[in-house]
């Protein structure tokens, strides 16, 4: 029923076509399996959870006129004042402006471990911050307490009561582990204590290799301080230029700026993947829009070459549903080659991209997709010459024999 | 022959509009793909010092401790940056040529004009042998002399542009400015320094290194200069913080093992170079033995565009899309050859009568390669119109300060033509030689 010996004939006698359209199929399945894969994994490390309101928090920077730090009094006033403005949810210091990959890392270690090795140091991002940080963030404390007024020291060393995040906790002392109580060793002569612990969140790093956040209570940065302040989604512009004129207001001598949105800074963050993502996808479908181009246009071209035939066996009773059947067997046939010969393309190009690129092992479950992706193209394709192949009056295509 | 080829060519093209467009549109889309995304490439692996400096190296030192890898370590397993007990060793040891020690500091600026807002600027901090390394030329004045670089000399070099923007323009050497309320005599005015990407300090990104400011290196210690960008520093001592003043936290960054700084060096002769890496090494032993230096002597002296190369300015995911943009170039192509072949083949008849009475198969074969290759022509014109599309598309996706840069220059549209050359070449190439193979006895049969 399948017809497939004369089929497999004909291919044979038309090489070339057929070799075409399997070299393209065999191309479009490698390019559709690998671009999935990487499309998924980069939207994924863009979809992950903030565990922030970002999209109700911005900063302001305010910088004194000879370049020094701002004494912590001032500072205080500043918060006051911008914490008591109409649509201001909550204000807060911060040593880095959340997920601008931009801020201060170090290496830490459980300080119950003697002689600890490299191994058992992990890289995490330090943010100094103040009591209502947790408020301002949006952060959920989900075991021992936040850090509060009494614990906020102003000098370089890390205070001696920290907040973690839970998955610095799980880095350190284990998945899971009570880490309320115990004790953390930053470099300095006297470790920390956790006295906190609060949900993953992103601190000013998105970057994986970074893992979890080390909350200090200080007022006190080297590098860079900013007001972090929390207002309604739809609140922000009026408050986005009502806070920097109170600022001035309070103390003219300072350098106000950074005023912006921390979507900017997180947008910024992930804008490598996103275009990654845009192009991977424009590529893709590029892809396969010219395979199904080519594929129409060569089925169209066998149909024109084999009128006559068609014609005959019309004429000698077939159905128009056997014509299209034997095309679409004969566009399958090629296809089912054509996946093969692109299961070792798409293998190749993964191991490719392994090698050089730094991109990750092409996993099975993606050549499913892939696989569907061709056949339904390639068989759509076909079919609208096909279609049109029916409509072959037998007494016309048979007229010159 | 050529032009009767060519008057035949275009004959033919105009007899099947439909197919011819559609050949036209698959070429010119499938070069337009592969054509952005080589400009980008090109764009970005630009190195914007070639032609101008040669024989200048970028020093990297295997300064990593033993116990830890520093993950801003580049591929060749050394730190980008340098300590300050490598470059003062460097700058004091009478190196003839010209050299470069510098980082980057931020600063309010000021004038005494109270028109003027205060502003948060970035300063390059370096030693004198900057601007005569990297070429770039004063206006007005001159560099400070070398003493300020060991000792704090209150001077500072601006571009046109900052002068432009301060002072409206003009010969204002003498004149001053404040950095951090703190008052600098303008002792030279040098033209803009702002190469794309920023090769002289990657430190912060492809882009962010260039300045308008310059000041000499022996303020750091006077101002207690952080820097502005990447600095690690590596203690294995316990210290408590809290009993160091500013002044002795500062030391402490300036004799350990603190690394922020930049150092570029002028060695024009193989001589040079090899002097260089001797005082190196001299110097890098001797580190070595006081414990300084963890891992055994390795160094790298990379030029402008080695430098570039080390710090991927162009992404690996640019590269993985510039492959798929030629994945896609090459389906365009075998679509070409299936369409060439179909429209050969119609022709056939008329080929027939061409051999019949004499043709050569060599004439046949070049009638149609060149019926092939003013396709290609043709899809490449198209197909620059179609990247300039593209280009605007990647404009969207790129950063500001990319986007640019992001531009066909003539070298890249006269690759554009090639490529959609070859590419109907080689999709001509069969249904040529097929179709001059064919017997006329069978397609004069078929009048």
């Amino acid at each position: 029923m399948f017809e497939l010996g004369p089929i497999f004939r004909t291919l044979l006698r038309n090489k070339l076509g057929a070799l075409l359209i399997i070299i393209q199929t065999a191309l479009t399945f490698a390019v559709v399996a690998n671009a999935l894969f990487v499309i998924q994994q980069r939207q994924q490390h863009i979809d992950r959870p903030s565990g922030i309101v970002e999209q109700e928090l911005f900063v302001v920077s305010a910088e004194p006129i000879d370049g020094g730090t701002t004494p912590v009094p001032q500072m205080q006033r500043d918060l006051q004042a911008i914490r008591q403005l109409p649509g201001v949810i909550d204000a807060s210091f911060v040593s880095s402006i959340p997920m601008s990959n931009s801020g201060s890392s170090a290496s830490v270690n459980d300080a119950a471990i003697a002689q600890p090795s490299q191994a058992d140091g992990v890289i995490t991002n330090l943010y100094q911050a103040d009591e209502h940080s947790l408020h301002t963030l949006g952060l959920t404390l989900i075991a021992g307490r936040y850090i509060q007024a009494t614990d906020i020291t102003n000098d370089s060393n890390i205070p001696p009561a920290i907040v973690i995040s839970r998955t610095l906790a799980d880095e350190l002392f284990g998945k899971d582990v009570p880490a309320v109580g115990r004790q953390i060793h930053i470099s300095s002569a006297k470790p920390s204590t956790v006295v906190g612990v609060v949900a993953p969140f992103f601190g000013a790093y998105v970057a994986p290799i970074i893992k979890g956040v080390l909350i200090a209570p200080t007022l006190y940065s080297p590098y860079a301080s900013y007001y972090l302040i929390r207002g309604k989604a739809n609140q922000l512009d009026p408050l986005m230029k009502a806070v920097p004129a109170l600022l001035r207001n309070l103390d003219e001598a300072r350098v106000i700026r950074h005023v912006q949105r921390v979507t900017d800074f997180k947008e910024r963050s992930y804008h490598r993947d996103h275009t990654m993502v845009v192009l991977m996808s424009c590529t893709m479908l590029l892809v396969t829009a010219a395979t199904a181009c080519g594929i129409v246009g060569l089925t169209q071209l066998w149909i024109n070459q084999r009128r006559r035939q068609i014609g005959v066996r019309r004429a000698l009773g077939a159905t128009k549903l056997a014509i299209v059947r034997y095309f679409l067997v004969e566009n399958g046939l090629m296809v089912f080659f054509g996946l093969l010969g692109g299961l070792l393309l798409a293998l190749l190009f993964n191991h490719i991209m392994v090698q050089h690129y730094q991109m990750a092992a092409l996993p099975g479950r993606y050549f499913l997709p892939g696989a569907i992706t061709v056949i339904l193209l390639s068989q759509l394709a076909a079919t609208v010459p096909v279609w049109r192949a029916t409509r072959i009056s037998p007494a016309l295509a048979t007229r010159n024999i | 022959m050529f032009n009767y080829y060519l008057q035949l060519a275009w004959l033919s093209l105009k007899r099947t509009p439909v197919m011819s467009l559609l050949m036209l549109l698959t070429l010119a889309i499938g070069v337009a793909a592969a054509m952005t995304m080589m400009t980008l490439q090109h764009v970005m692996s630009n190195n914007p010092l070639s032609g101008r400096t040669d024989h200048i190296y970028r020093l990297q030192l295997n300064s990593a401790s033993l116990d830890s890898d520093i993950f801003d370590s580049l591929e060749n397993g050394y730190p980008k940056v340098l300590s300050y007990r490598t470059i003062s060793t460097l700058l004091h040891a009478k190196i003839t040529t010209p050299q470069a020690g510098m980082f980057r500091w931020s600063v309010i600026l000021n004038t005494d004009d109270p028109s003027q807002l205060p502003s948060k600027e970035v300063v390059r901090v370096t030693s004198h042998g900057f601007f005569s390394l990297f070429k770039v030329p004063f206006i007005h004045g001159q560099v400070w002399q070398p003493q300020a670089d060991s000792q704090a000399q209150y001077q500072v070099v601006i571009s046109q542009s900052m002068n432009q923007r301060l002072f409206g323009g003009g010969n204002n050497v003498g004149k001053s400015l404040y950095l951090n309320n703190h008052p600098y005599q303008i002792v030279g005015i040098v033209e803009d320094f702002h190469p794309q990407p920023s090769v002289q300090d990657l430190t912060s990104g492809p882009f962010d290194g260039n300045v308008d400011i310059y000041a000499p290196l022996g303020l750091n210690q006077a101002l207690i200069m952080y820097p502005y960008g990447q600095m690690s520093c590596q203690s294995n001592d316990d210290r408590d913080d809290s009993q160091f003043t500013p002044r002795q936290d500062y030391d402490y960054v300036l004799n350990n093992r603190c690394f922020w700084l930049t150092y570029w060096v002028e060695l024009p002769t193989a001589e040079h170079k090899q002097n260089f890496i001797s005082l190196l090494r001299g110097y890098y032993q001797q580190q070595l033995k006081s414990g300084f230096f963890e891992r055994p002597f390795g160094y790298a002296l990379s030029t402008p565009a080695q430098w570039l190369k080390l710090n991927k300015v162009v992404s690996d995911d640019t590269k993985v899309i510039t492959g798929l943009a030629f994945v896609f170039l090459m389906i365009c192509i075998i679509n070409t050859i299936a369409l060439l072949l179909a429209k050969f083949i119609k022709q056939a008849p008329e080929t027939g009568i061409r051999r019949a009475l004499g043709a050569h198969r060599l004439a046949i074969f070049s009638q149609h390669l060149i019926e092939s290759a003013l396709i290609g022509i043709l899809g490449g014109l198209l197909g620059i119109v179609f990247s300039q599309l593209g280009l605007i598309l990647v404009r969207h996706l790129v950063t500001p300060s990319e986007a640019v840069l992001i531009y066909s220059d003539p070298w890249t549209l006269c690759l554009t033509l090639l490529v959609a050359l070859l590419a109907s070449l080689l999709a001509g190439a069969y249904p040529a030689w097929r179709i001059s193979h064919t017997r006329p006895a069978y397609y004069l049969k078929m009048q």
